[in-house]
């Protein structure tokens, strides 16, 4: 009986050292590189201000190009930057989808294309961009009276690296009117409009 | 965000939470422990002892999360957060509870003293230092953090909170002998206050629809002394829920308040190989004096803006700067006047029967409830003692409860006039350590590893060193039957 009490306290003893350390979590080795948060999350950015033609001709950020045959070319950035002012590093997404409606007054069929930047003036390498909802980056030619609208989806993804990286998205604005236009017949309250514009990240942001 | 997530995995890891209390209720049966009075004070020890510095030190974390909650093993070697694509929303969020919580507490006894009188009194005095932490995280937050807005955008966080206590106790207590089966046990206790905070929400609800975000809060901010660098100025939600150790300063060891509580128990043998026991511990409060409330209300609707310039001041930067700034007044705790907080302290109730079939062998069912509003927690424990020996204890139990599976050991031994004792309580055989795979050796103490249950975070260690003297348990019990038979 002696020696079984003893042998009782030397089986406990041992059970709590066989207390031993699970191999499948190695805390050295934790992967914290790509945590996806806030996935569907959806960011309203808001109506931007009108630029009419007469802010195009004052600006250095446009320019109103005469052609030889008489038309016009209009090329313009348009930048919706400093998002990371609301979280840090807030376009790392593995997806973003940039929604807008352009409304234009212009007699210019425009084409727009995006171009995420990092470091606010480097082109991201790698990012496909696709254009959804009609298909083409195409805003046609609209009047004062009768203005065009247009719905617009870019569809920004970077396979390449599984996740995008940038802090700013850059609208490069190209358009042209018909020949033989004649300046003044242009009104100088004519412009183009983004409205509604907002980012969609369906995989969530990456922190 | 990132410092969101951090805050978030800190929390639900390291931080603690406000009244574990720790007690190390794995000794609560062993004859040979000492400080078994400490959860009921009609329970004894068996003899008298005197402890300076090191007579009890116990560190305590309970959680209904833990590291196999918030992390996962990714395959080769390697571990992800859930935040990682690869941990499913479902696997991950069916393993928390609506509110999570982790409470903490570390206790220090600086002097303890234990002495019989002839009248079969037991008497104790002690003074400790205790500093309890604890935060409450609700599931809604992890679901906001994992799924986003693809599974609903609407959240509540208002069950999230945090709260700290410091304080020293000085304490008497004495257990009576009220029949020759019977005793009660009175111990009071004499607090003085260093640092407290709590915090609440009352409303703290989250929208993120497509076309608006709204977040509407109403939280308040019980202070004393609390260690934080903006500490009666405006803090944000995140230093409000979490202490920053560089920041306390000798300010936060000055008194702050003061209080007074008292414990109360029972014990019945109702047969001689049965024991019943029951107390109540921690009934009292403390007056922190000096202490500050602070509010953060207030509601924040963002809905895009009109008119954004293409460039100059007006611009989609400026605009959203100013916005978050408002958000940011809108998370931040502003004082809102001085007044005196009564705080309760947490009552814990303890009820157990103690088995005694062998006079070395001994067994018990010890049911434990924390009452503290979204801290508390309740558990049933079973025990099993081998005291084989005067010289050698060793105790094992094993616990259920709302805060997840407890484990625990502990020994006890006496060398010469020397009693040690050191126990440990984990939620899981299984641990985590930064060096996988390195079982505990005692041989390589350089390497050590610091390890982690893998499971919910219920850790409990407890050791000290105390000086006992005088008779012992069995030793009075002759001397009194040799008086009995001399009558």
């Amino acid at each position: 009986m002696k020696y079984f009490r003893y042998f009782l306290l030397l089986l406990a003893l041992t059970g709590v050292m066989q207390s031993c350390v699970d191999r499948d979590y190695d805390m050295d080795n934790l992967q914290d590189e790509s945590l996806t948060v806030l996935k569907g999350l959806e960011i309203p950015i808001g109506d931007f201000e009108e630029i009419t033609l007469k802010d195009l001709q004052l600006s250095d950020e446009f320019s109103l190009i005469p052609l030889s045959d008489l038309s016009f070319r209009l090329h313009s950035t348009v930048t919706l930057e400093d998002m990371n002012e609301l979280f840090t590093g807030f376009f790392n997404m593995s997806e973003a989808e940039i929604h807008m409606v352009v409304r234009n007054t212009l007699p210019f069929d425009f084409n727009i294309t995006a171009i995420p930047m990092y470091d606010r003036e480097y082109p991201v390498e790698g990012a496909e961009i696709e254009i959804i909802s009609n298909g083409k980056p195409h805003v046609p030619a609209g009047t004062l009276t009768k203005p065009s609208s247009s719905e617009l989806t870019f569809k920004l993804d970077f396979k390449e690296f599984g996740e995008l990286n940038f802090d700013v998205l850059r609208l490069v604005i190209d358009g042209q009117t018909g020949k033989n236009i004649d300046s003044p017949v242009l009104n100088d309250r004519q412009g183009f409009k983004l409205e509604d514009v907002y980012i969609k990240c369906p995989k969530g942001v990456k922190i | 965000m990132r410092k969101l997530s951090a805050i978030i995995i800190c929390l639900a890891l390291a931080a603690a939470g406000a009244q574990a209390q720790n007690t190390f209720q794995g000794g609560y049966f062993m004859d040979g422990y000492l400080y078994a009075h400490k959860m009921n004070p009609a329970l004894t020890a068996d003899r008298g002892y005197l402890g300076i510095g090191i007579g009890r030190f116990g560190v305590q974390t309970m959680s209904n999360v833990g590291y196999s909650t918030l992390y996962y093993p990714a395959g080769n070697g390697k571990v992800e957060s859930f935040l990682s694509d690869n941990v499913s929303s479902q696997d991950f969020l069916r393993k928390l509870n609506k509110n999570n919580v982790a409470v903490a507490d570390l206790q220090m006894d600086v002097f303890n003293l234990g002495f019989w009188t002839k009248n079969d009194r037991f008497h104790t005095v002690s003074i400790s230092a205790h500093i309890n932490d604890g935060i409450a995280a609700p599931k809604e937050l992890f679901r906001f953090l994992k799924d986003g807005a693809a599974d609903g955008s609407d959240f509540n966080f208002s069950s999230l909170g945090s709260k700290t206590r410091a304080y020293a106790e000085a304490a008497y207590g004495v257990s009576v002998p009220l029949t020759e089966s019977m005793r009660v046990g009175a111990k009071f206790k004499a607090l003085v206050g260093f640092t407290y905070a709590r915090t609440n929400f009352n409303r703290f609800d989250v929208s993120l629809r497509g076309d608006r975000w709204q977040i509407s809060t109403d939280g308040t901010l019980a202070q004393c002394n609390f260690p934080q660098e903006q500490s009666g100025q405006d803090i944000g939600i995140s230093d409000a829920v979490i202490i920053n150790p560089d920041n306390v300063t000798s300010d936060n060891l000055k008194p702050c308040g003061f209080g007074a509580a008292i414990d109360l128990g029972a014990t019945w043998d109702i047969l001689p190989w049965l024991q019943l026991s029951a107390s109540v511990t921690d009934l009292g409060f403390i007056r922190w004096g000096k202490g500050q409330n602070m509010a953060a209300r207030g509601n924040w609707t963002y809905e895009g803006f009109d008119n954004i310039s293409m460039s100059g001041d007006d611009d989609l930067g400026n605009k959203l700067e100013q916005k978050i700034s408002e958000l940011d007044n809108l998370l931040k705790f502003n004082k809102t006047g001085d007044s005196a907080l009564n705080d309760i302290l947490p009552a814990t109730f303890y009820a157990g029967a103690k088995f005694s079939p062998l006079w070395w062998l001994s067994a018990g069912v010890l049911g434990t409830v924390r009452t503290d509003g979204p801290y508390s927690w309740g558990e049933l424990r079973g025990a099993v003692n081998l005291e084989p020996a005067s010289w050698v204890g060793l105790s094992a139990s094993a616990a259920t409860g709302t805060l997840g599976p407890k484990y625990s050991a502990m020994l006890n031994l006496r060398l010469l006039v020397l009693s040690l004792f050191v126990g440990a309580e984990m939620s899981s055989l299984y641990l985590v350590s930064e060096e996988p795979g390195q079982r505990i050796s005692f041989k390589d103490l350089d390497n050590f590893p610091v390890m982690f249950p893998r499971d919910n975070l219920n850790v409990d260690l407890t050791f000290g060193v105390n000086i006992v003297f005088g008779y012992t348990r069995a030793q009075r019990k002759a001397m009194k039957a040799t008086l009995y038979d001399y009558e």
